[in-house]
Order: structure tokens, then C-alpha cells, then sequence
């Protein structure tokens, strides 16, 4: 098992990229950073990734085009996935989740310690902290 | 007798019989009985008791008097048989066609007997000719108020057979005349039934092969509109004319005079601007939560990583500082734009009036994109004519349409590109131009770039985030200040938009306030 996991991340708001990666390496993992989704394919294909986080609205390839092209590819299936989202409830979230079987959908705006938690949960194996539960609506 | 049956009472225009006490048939007997008695005794008192020759012609008075008298009997049998139906449907007017017929075979029996068969024909609706006679003038004048009305009403038979409609509802239908729909079936205009749906899609493909779904839904809706419920409403789809069409329709059962439904009435509205209206505004709705969420979504986690994070160092604070910042002009910029676009729904945006030096505002326009330009490694040239004269206008208003010219650039341009701002001036006037080495603009989408809700259909301008309000703010607010936007564009060639203001604002056409 690796010291430490790699987690890519695919926004296309380099703000919002900036300190979702921040609080990532805070966490001691490792940053992968994509602006689009044909971006993250490039990555995906060329390293080895453990978790993607990867936002839901973005230029050249969406996110659930990306989320459909790692699930429909058999070495990277497994993979898991937390879907962001500044979409409202129009967006039916829980159907996602499993019909994608993703980790988590995020709706902006959410807390990164919430998501950390969530990604160290899943990769480091740490418990999930009581103020942090895995769910689909934040806060 | 005639002035003393009918005499005119409270309502003008309609008579009332006055009834007396006595009934006509006993008036009569008395009167020919004291007749009769009258002449005896008259004819007797003459010729003092005597019987003579002279007694003959008082005899033959008073037996023709009592003749009379029995004929007249037997007439006012037939009359009190009258007297008294009337007398019956004058306290209940809703029983006249109820009235009953006399076994006689005289003319008065007769023709009352006629009188009461019109009127049940009347009542059946078998006689048109009677029935508009029937009716009273308020009824014409209600029926010709209706028929004009701008909604669109029909009455049908049960089965959804067209009796009367309006001519707002031809119109609805498309046809010219609104006698030209009656005896149609208003459920096979509306596309509801087989035949119906085959006539209405017949030219249009895609309908062709309706899905099993919509066949449900529509059997359904033709179920409920010819069922017993009393009063429906609902929504339908159809295609008229060529046309697909939203309409609400309302449908009520014309009670019959046992209970039983005798007919329906249909309003028939057709909503589709409302429909669209409301469509493009929950898109905007939309479109503006989804921007707005952005920006919230960076000030709570730079807030928060701020927060919780003790080893950042000195730099790393003031980067993350800067960042909340930004984020939070950018999102008081979007709920002003917000509010703009508010305010220019209703028309009542606010130009305020002040001098303007529009070289300083094109200028700052500049800075605040340069680093939006330089991410996409864009060059931004600015050429800016010295000494240009001041506008009267309202700063940030034109602030924000410079930004959303040169941000559009900046979106629409692929990395790399090249973007020159140029303002210039003449006698009459200040241009601001912005041109761009982007996509482009297809013909056929450069008349609507202006109009609200419009975003271009090329793909790399979908990918972009924007709710297509940004132009149709900024024509808006040039005009506003007696200036415009105009655009020269070729698809792959790149854009050029020009801002046209009057020197001096509107002080030019003489309306300069103070």
C-alpha cells in the first residue's frame, strides 16, 4: 500500500481548485489537478489515482461524461468518486450516487474539512469524525 | 273587461292581469241572469200586469237575453279553464310552458291550445325561429355581448359536438368564420381523439410515431373533459394550425332541466407566452442560483481553511484574504447585475446623471480583466484617444457594460487569443470599441445576441457559465444613455462590438436636465 494516496482533482474555477487542493496536501495526500474533464482523462491515464473529486458543470467534458468514462473502463472502475455541485435540488443526487456509485454528491457550498474528512475516510482508513458524516446534502 | 284584467304594475314593460274577487264564468252568469230579469220585469211593469199583444217583443227580449246569457255560459267555461292556467303560471312564470290544453272545439280553445304548443316547442329548442322570438331583449343582448367576447367559449352537445362558439374561439381554431365550427367536434380540433391526432400530426413527423405514453395521456384527458364531473380543468398540448400550442381549458356541464347534463361549456385559453415566459424566467432562476452558489462555495471554504488551518504562513493568509475579497465583489457584482436586469424587466432602471470620463472607466474596466486575460494568455491592448470628452451617464452602469464587453471577449476567445480595446471620439460622439480574435458569430444568431435568455448554440460558448443577460443589459443601458451597441461579427473570424455614446449624454437632443 502507498504511503501516500493521490487524489485528482477535476474544477474548472481555479479558485475553487486552489484551496480544495490545499486542504488535501493539509491532509497529507497528494494533488492532481485538472481544469476540464479531457484534462483528468490525460491524468487518469497517465498516473495512478485513488480518489477523484470532480466538479459537476465543466468546458469540454463534463463531469458525469468523466464519472461514465472511468465507470465504463475496467482498471478504473473501482475508483471512488465525490461528484461537486453548484446545481440546486433540481438535481435528483441520491439517484446518482447509485446509479454512478459515487462516493458522494457535494452541493456548493460545502465545507473542504467535511470533504477531507470524507476523502480520509475512504483512503487513509481514519474514522470519520462525529461533526463529519458522508451524505449527499451537505450541512 | 280589458281595462280591468290588465293593468301595468311595478316592472315597465310588463303587463300583470289585476284578478278580481269573482270568477269570470259566475260574472257572466249574473250579468245575462240580471239582464234576463231586468227586461221580464221592465216588460211586465209597461203593460201593468196586463197580457196583451203589446207583451210579445219584451217576451222575445228576455228569452234571446237568457239565450245569449247560456251561449255566453258556455264560452266562458273554455275562458275560466284559460283564467285559471294563467292564473297558475302567473305565480310560478317557469311552469308557462306547462300549461295544459282544452278539449273544445272552439276558436278561443283552439288557438290557446296553439299558444301552448309553441311554447313547449319553445322549451325543446325544436323551432329556432320561436326560439329567438322567445327570447327577451336582455337575452339578444347578452347573447351578442357573449359572442364577442375576446374569450374563447363554445357550447357543445355531450358528446363534444360543436353548438355555438365565440368568435374568439375561431379564432383559437383558426377559422375564419365561427359558424364554420359548429357541428365540428371540438375533441378531434383539440387533437384528443385517433382521428384527430392523425389529422393534427399528419405533416408532422415527429409525431407520427406518438409514443404509448402520450396516447395514454391523451385518452385520459379526453376521459376527464367528456366525463360527468361537473367542472374541469386542466392543460393540454396541441398542435392547430401547424402550431403547437399550450391551452388551459376550462369545461362545465350545462345542467338540463331533470338533473341531467344537456350540453357543456368550454373556455378555452391559449397560454403559451405565458408558458415560455415562465420557462425562460425558472431558467434564469436557475442559472442565477447556480452563479451565485459559486462564489459562495469559494468564500466558505477559503473562510474555513482560514480558520482551521494554524500553520499557514504569513503569504498563504494574505493569498486567501485576497481571494475572500474577490469572491465577495464578484458576488456583490452579481446581485447588483441581478438587480439590473430586475429593474430592466419592470423598465424602470435608473440611469443616474453625472459626468463621466470614459477613458478612466475603460481603463479600470481593463485592470479588473487583466488577470482573467493573462490566465487564458490573452493579450489585452488598449488604445485610448488623450482628452476625451466626458459623457453625462451613470459610471458604473457603463463600468459594467465595458467589463461585459471585454469578459465576453475573454470567454469567447480560445486561449492565446488577441483583444484590443479602442475608444476614439468625434464630433458628436465617444466609440468604444472591443474586438476579439474568438469564435464569432453565425448569422444567423447575430440579430438575437441582444435578446434576454439568448446564449449562442456553438459548443465552446455552452461549455462557458453565463445566463445570456449580460448584452441585453448592456444595449439596454446604452440606450439609455441616447447611445447603442452594435456588433460586426463572422463566425471564426473574431468580433468586433462598438460602444456609441453622445458627448455631453443627452444634452445634445436638448433634454439635459438642469
Amino acid at each position: 500500500m502507498k504511503s501516500r494516496p493521490t487524489v485528482l482533482i477535476a474544477e474548472d474555477d481555479p479558485v475553487f481548485r486552489r484551496v480544495i487542493s490545499f486542504s488535501i496536501q493539509a491532509a497529507g495526500m497528494n494533488c492532481e489537478l485538472a481544469s476540464n474533464g479531457l484534462e483528468a482523462i490525460s491524468i487518469i491515464e497517465r498516473c495512478s489515482i485513488d480518489l477523484i473529486i470532480t466538479d459537476h458543470q465543466m468546458p469540454l467534458c463534463s463531469g458525469l461524461e468523466l464519472i461514465e468514462y472511468v465507470r465504463s473502463n475496467e482498471h478504473l472502475s473501482s475508483i471512488p468518486i465525490i461528484l461537486c455541485t453548484a446545481k440546486g435540488f433540481e438535481l435528483n443526487a441520491s439517484q446518482l450516487v447509485d446509479s454512478h456509485s459515487l462516493l458522494a454528491v457535494m452541493r456548493k457550498p460545502f465545507s473542504p474539512r467535511q470533504m477531507v474528512g470524507l476523502v480520509a475516510a475512504e483512503l487513509l482508513h481514519e474514522p470519520i469524525s462525529t461533526a463529519v458524516q458522508p451524505c449527499a446534502i451537505p450541512l | 273587461m280589458r281595462n280591468s284584467t290588465l293593468e301595468p304594475s311595478g316592472d315597465p314593460g310588463v303587463l300583470w292581469p289585476r284578478y278580481r274577487s269573482l270568477p269570470l264564468r259566475i260574472r257572466i252568469a249574473l250579468i245575462g241572469l240580471s239582464l234576463t230579469l231586468c227586461i221580464g220585469l221592465l216588460g211586465y211593469a209597461s203593460n201593468t200586469g196586463q197580457f196583451s199583444n203589446l207583451q210579445f217583443p219584451w217576451v222575445a227580449a228576455a228569452v234571446s237575453c237568457a239565450t245569449v246569457t247560456m251561449l255566453w255560459y258556455r264560452a266562458s267555461g273554455t275562458l275560466d279553464c284559460i283564467e285559471s292556467e294563467l292564473l297558475r303560471s302567473a305565480e310560478h312564470p317557469v311552469t308557462l310552458t306547462d300549461a295544459r290544453r282544452i278539449v273544445d272545439a272552439n276558436p278561443v280553445a283552439v288557438a290557446w291550445n296553439g299558444l301552448v304548443d309553441s311554447a313547449a316547442g319553445v322549451s325543446q329548442g325544436t323551432d329556432p325561429v320561436r326560439a329567438v322570438a322567445a327570447l327577451d331583449d336582455e337575452m339578444i343582448t347578452m347573447a351578442r355581448a357573449m359572442r364577442d367576447l375576446p374569450t374563447a367559449w363554445l357550447i357543445t352537445d355531450l358528446d363534444g359536438t360543436i353548438r355555438i362558439a365565440g368568435t374568439a374561439a375561431a379564432a383559437i381554431f383558426a377559422s375564419i368564420d365561427r359558424r364554420a365550427l359548429e357541428g365540428k367536434k371540438l375533441t378531434e380540433l383539440l387533437g384528443l381523439t385517433e382521428q384527430g391526432a392523425d389529422v393534427a400530426s399528419s405533416g408532422l413527423d415527429h409525431l407520427s410515431n406518438e409514443t404509448e405514453a402520450a396516447k395514454e395521456h391523451r385518452r385520459h384527458t379526453l376521459m376527464r373533459l367528456l366525463g360527468t364531473v361537473r367542472m374541469v380543468s386542466l392543460k393540454h398540448e396541441a398542435i392547430l394550425a401547424g402550431r403547437t400550442v399550450q391551452l388551459r381549458i376550462a369545461r362545465s356541464l350545462l345542467a338540463g332541466r331533470s338533473g341531467d347534463g344537456e350540453g357543456m361549456t368550454w373556455v378555452i385559453e391559449d397560454v403559451t407566452q405565458q408558458t415560455l415566459a415562465s420557462k425562460s424566467r425558472d431558467q434564469f432562476l436557475m442559472t442565477a442560483t447556480h452563479e451565485l452558489r459559486m462564489p459562495l462555495g469559494n468564500l466558505m471554504a477559503y473562510a474555513e481553511t482560514l480558520a482551521t488551518n494554524e500553520n499557514l504562513d504569513v503569504e498563504q493568509q494574505k493569498e486567501f484574504c485576497n481571494v475572500l475579497h474577490s469572491e465577495a465583489s464578484r458576488l456583490s457584482r452579481l446581485v447588483d447585475h441581478l438587480l439590473s436586469v430586475g429593474q430592466m424587466e419592470v423598465g424602470s432602471l435608473v440611469i443616474a446623471q453625472s459626468e463621466v470620463d470614459m477613458s478612466s472607466v475603460v481603463r479600470d474596466a481593463i485592470e479588473n480583466l487583466r488577470s482573467a486575460a493573462t490566465s487564458k494568455l490573452h493579450t489585452l491592448d488598449s488604445e485610448i484617444s488623450p482628452k476625451l470628452p466626458p459623457v453625462r451617464g451613470d459610471r458604473d452602469k457603463l463600468n459594467a457594460v465595458v467589463v461585459n464587453l471585454i469578459g465576453n471577449a475573454i470567454k469567447y476567445t480560445a486561449e492565446g487569443g488577441k483583444i484590443s480595446v479602442r475608444a476614439s471620439f468625434d464630433e458628436e460622439s465617444i466609440w468604444v470599441e472591443v474586438q476579439d480574435s474568438g469564435l464569432g458569430i453565425s448569422e444567423t444568431e447575430l440579430p438575437k445576441i441582444f435578446d434576454q435568455f439568448f446564449r449562442g448554440t456553438n459548443p465552446r460558448v455552452i461549455a462557458e457559465t453565463g445566463n445570456g443577460l449580460g448584452l441585453s443589459f448592456a444595449r439596454e443601458v446604452a440606450r439609455l444613455h441616447h447611445g447603442d451597441i452594435d456588433v460586426e461579427s463572422r463566425l471564426g473570424e473574431g468580433s468586433i462590438f462598438t460602444l456609441r455614446l453622445p458627448i455631453g449624454g443627452i444634452s445634445k437632443s436638448g433634454l439635459r436636465p438642469h
